[in-house]
C-alpha cells in the first residue's frame, strides 16, 4: 500500500462531507457530513503516523474521535431544540437572522 | 507498599512532571465550574441571589490574580505541551477578567430573562468555555491546540443557543454550530497534513524540521505543509471571524444572548488571535513569506467589510459585529508584522476586550429597562412560522432608530456607551488611539505601507459607523422620559470599569504598554 492511496482516500472522503454540508438539507444529515470530515482526519493521521513510524498521530486521532462526539451531541441537543420551535429540522427554514 | 507496572517497557513511556503552581490559573478556571457544578447540585441554597455570579466572577479574578503572580516565568509545561510566557500571561489575564466581567453582566440578563433556574449552567459554561480559551493561548503543540479550540468552541455554541424559548437563538447556535464545526475539521485536516509533512506535532520541531523532512520528493513534501498551512489558516481566520470567513458573525452575534455576544466577541476572539498568532510565528515562521500575504490580504478585507458593509446595516448587534470585523483587521495586520506586530497584538487585544465588553453591556442593559419587557404577557409571545419573531430580547431587533432619545432614557448609559464607541473609533484619549496607533506603526515599521493606508482609511469609514450611534442617541429629538433605573449593580460596576479603563489607560497608557512589552521574546 502507497501513503498517497491513504490520503487520495481522506481527500475524496472530506469532499464529499463538504459537498453534504453545503447540499444537506436536512440538519442531521449535515452532522453526519461533518462525521465524514473529522474521519477524513482520523485517516490522514493514521496514516501518517504508520509511515512515519511515529504514534502522536493515532493519539490525535483518538483526541478526535472523542472531540466528534461531543461536538455531535452539542449538534443533536441543538437540532433538537429547533424541532422542538418548529416541528422541522429542515434548515433552509432557519433565515430569520440575516440583513 | 503497592506497586503499578503496567507498562512493560519503563524507558518507552516518561511521565512529564506536572508543574502544578504554573499550571494554577488555567487549572482554577477549569476546576471551579466543576466545583460549582457539583456544590449547586447538592446544596440547592446556592443557587440564591447572585451568589453563583459573585463565584464566577471571585474564581475568574482569582484565576487572573494567580496569573499576575507568574509574571516572570518564562518556561515550557507538561514536557513541552504548553508554554508559559509574557505572551500567554497577557493573554490568561484578559480571558479571566473578561470572564469576571461577563458573569456580571449574565446576572442582570439571566434574571431579567427569567432563567434563574439555569444560572448555574450558564456560569459553568462560560467558565469551561474560558479554559479552553486559555488552553489554546498556552498551546505549544498542536493535539493540545486542537483539543483548546474545540472546548472554547463547543461550550460556546452552547452558550449561544441556551435561550430555549427564544427560536432566533437557536437559528444562531445551529449556524454557528455548522460552520464551526466545518471550520474545526478542516483546521484539523491541514494539522494533520502539517503532521505529515514535518512528523511532529511540536510547534518547536515543525519550525525546525525543514522542508523536507519525510525524503520524499521535496516539492511534494513542501506542498503538504504549505497546503496544511493554508487549512490551519483558514480554520483561524473562520474563528476569529475575519473577512471572506465572516459572514456568520453578524448572525450569530445578532441572535445570541448579548452578554454571550460580548464573550464571543472578546475572550474568544482574543483566545483565537492569540494562538493563530502563535502557530504561525512559532511553527511556521520559516514559511512567513508564504503565508504573509494571505494574512495581509485577510486583513485587508476584514477592514473594508467591517467598515463598508457595516455603514450599510440598521440592525445595532450587526453594527456592533461589523466593527469586531474591523478590528480584527488591525489584529491580523499585528499579526502580519510578525515579532515587531507581537505588543501591537496584545495591546490590541486587550483594549479591544473590554472596550467592546462595556459596549454589548450598555446595550443590553439599555434594552432591558426598555417598556417593551414591562408590557403584557402576550406581547413576551413567541410567534413562529409566517416570518414573524417576536423577541424576548429586544436588543435583539434594535435598530438605529430606536436609538433616539435613548440620551434622554439612560443619560448614564447614553454617555458611557458614546465613550466607549469614541474608543472603538480610535479618538485621542481614549485607549482605542493607541491601539490602532500601535498597529498602524507595527505595519510601517515592516515596511507594510499600503496595509498601513488601508488601516488608516478604514479607521475614518468605521470612525462614521461609530458616530452614527452616538448622532441616533444624541441628536434624534425624541421627547422621553428618563427610564425608570433599576440597573443590575454588577453589570453597571462591570461597565463603568471597562469605561474607567478606556479613559484611563487612553490618557495614561504605560501601564497597558509596561505590560505587553518583551512579549514577542
Amino acid at each position: 500500500m502507497f501513503l498517497n492511496q491513504f490520503l487520495l482516500f481522506a481527500a475524496v472522503l472530506f469532499s464529499i462531507g463538504v459537498y453534504g454540508v453545503l447540499t444537506r438539507r436536512n440538519g442531521v444529515l449535515v452532522l453526519m457530513s461533518i462525521e465524514l470530515i473529522l474521519n477524513a482526519v482520523n485517516i490522514n493521521l493514521i496514516a501518517f503516523a504508520a509511515y512515519n513510524q511515529d504514534l502522536s498521530g493515532q493519539v490525535f486521532a483518538l483526541f478526535i474521535i472523542a472531540v466528534a462526539a461531543a461536538e455531535v451531541g452539542v449538534g443533536l441537543a441543538i437540532v433538537l431544540l429547533i424541532y422542538r420551535n418548529r416541528r422541522s429540522i429542515d434548515i433552509t427554514e432557519q433565515n430569520a437572522l440575516r440583513g | 507498599m503497592i506497586t503499578f507496572q503496567t507498562v512493560a517497557n519503563p524507558d518507552a513511556f516518561e511521565v512529564p512532571i506536572v508543574e502544578w503552581g504554573a499550571l494554577s490559573p488555567l487549572l482554577i478556571m477549569a476546576l471551579a465550574p466543576i466545583l460549582l457544578v457539583t456544590v449547586s447540585s447538592v446544596v440547592p441554597s446556592f443557587k440564591k441571589a447572585s451568589l453563583p455570579t459573585v463565584y464566577t466572577a471571585g474564581a475568574a479574578l482569582l484565576s487572573a490574580a494567580v496569573t499576575a503572580t507568574l509574571w516572570s516565568d518564562n518556561r515550557l509545561l507538561m514536557d513541552g505541551a504548553l508554554t508559559i510566557d509574557r505572551f500567554t500571561l497577557v493573554g490568561w489575564l484578559i480571558i479571566a477578567v473578561g470572564v469576571a466581567a461577563i458573569a456580571m453582566l449574565l446576572d442582570n440578563y439571566i434574571v431579567k430573562q427569567g432563567y434563574f433556574e439555569q444560572i448555574i449552567e450558564w456560569n459553568v459554561l462560560l467558565m469551561i468555555s474560558a479554559a479552553g480559551g486559555m488552553i489554546v493561548v498556552a498551546a505549544q503543540d498542536l493535539i493540545v491546540l486542537f483539543v483548546g479550540i474545540e472546548v472554547l468552541s463547543i461550550a460556546t455554541y452552547v452558550l449561544v443557543g441556551l435561550h430555549l424559548r427564544k427560536p432566533i437563538a437557536q437559528e444562531a447556535a445551529f449556524k454557528y454550530f455548522i460552520l464551526g464545526a466545518v471550520s474545526s475539521g478542516v483546521f484539523a485536516y491541514g494539522i494533520a497534513l502539517v503532521y505529515g509533512a514535518t512528523g511532529s506535532t511540536y510547534l518547536s520541531e515543525i519550525a525546525t524540521s525543514g522542508r523536507n523532512s519525510l525524503g520524499l520528493n521535496p516539492v511534494v513534501d513542501s506542498s503538504l505543509m504549505l497546503v496544511g498551512i493554508a487549512l490551519m489558516l483558514g480554520g483561524f481566520a473562520f474563528k476569529v471571524g475575519a473577512a471572506p470567513f465572516h459572514s456568520w458573525t453578524p448572525d450569530v452575534y445578532q441572535g445570541a444572548p448579548t452578554p454571550i455576544t460580548a464573550y464571543m466577541a472578546s475572550a474568544v476572539k482574543v483566545a483565537a488571535a492569540l494562538g493563530f498568532a502563535r502557530v504561525m510565528h512559532d511553527a511556521f515562521g520559516e514559511f512567513s513569506v508564504d503565508w504573509q500575504p494571505l494574512v495581509s490580504v485577510l486583513a485587508v478585507l476584514s477592514l473594508v467589510a467591517g467598515s463598508f458593509i457595516g455603514l450599510a446595516q440598521k440592525n445595532l448587534k450587526r453594527i456592533l459585529a461589523y466593527s469586531s470585523i474591523n478590528h480584527v483587521g488591525f489584529i491580523l495586520i499585528a499579526i502580519y508584522a510578525l515579532d515587531e506586530g507581537v505588543e501591537a497584538l496584545l495591546f490590541y487585544s486587550a483594549s479591544y476586550a473590554f472596550t467592546v465588553i462595556g459596549s454589548f453591556g450598555i446595550l443590553m442593559m439599555m434594552t432591558q429597562t426598555e417598556p417593551v419587557l414591562a408590557e403584557s404577557d402576550d406581547e413576551k409571545m413567541v410567534m413562529i412560522g409566517a416570518n414573524k419573531i417576536r423577541n424576548l430580547e429586544s436588543a435583539d431587533g434594535m435598530t438605529l432608530d430606536d436609538l433616539a432619545g435613548a440620551s434622554k432614557r439612560h443619560p448614564l448609559l447614553a454617555g458611557l456607551f458614546a465613550v466607549l464607541l469614541f474608543s472603538q473609533a480610535g479618538v485621542p484619549f481614549t485607549v482605542g488611539f493607541w491601539a490602532k496607533l500601535q498597529a498602524i506603526l507595527a505595519a510601517v515599521s515592516v515596511e507594510a505601507y499600503l496595509l498601513a493606508g488601508f488601516a488608516i482609511l478604514a479607521a475614518v469609514v468605521a470612525a462614521v459607523l461609530y458616530l452614527r450611534i452616538v448622532v441616533a442617541m444624541y441628536l434624534k429629538s425624541d421627547d422621553s422620559e428618563p427610564a425608570r433605573t433599576n440597573y443590575s449593580k454588577l453589570s453597571l460596576i462591570a461597565v463603568v470599569a471597562c469605561v474607567l479603563l478606556t479613559v484611563g489607560l487612553g490618557i495614561y497608557p504605560e501601564p497597558l504598554s509596561d505590560l505587553v512589552t518583551n512579549a514577542g521574546s
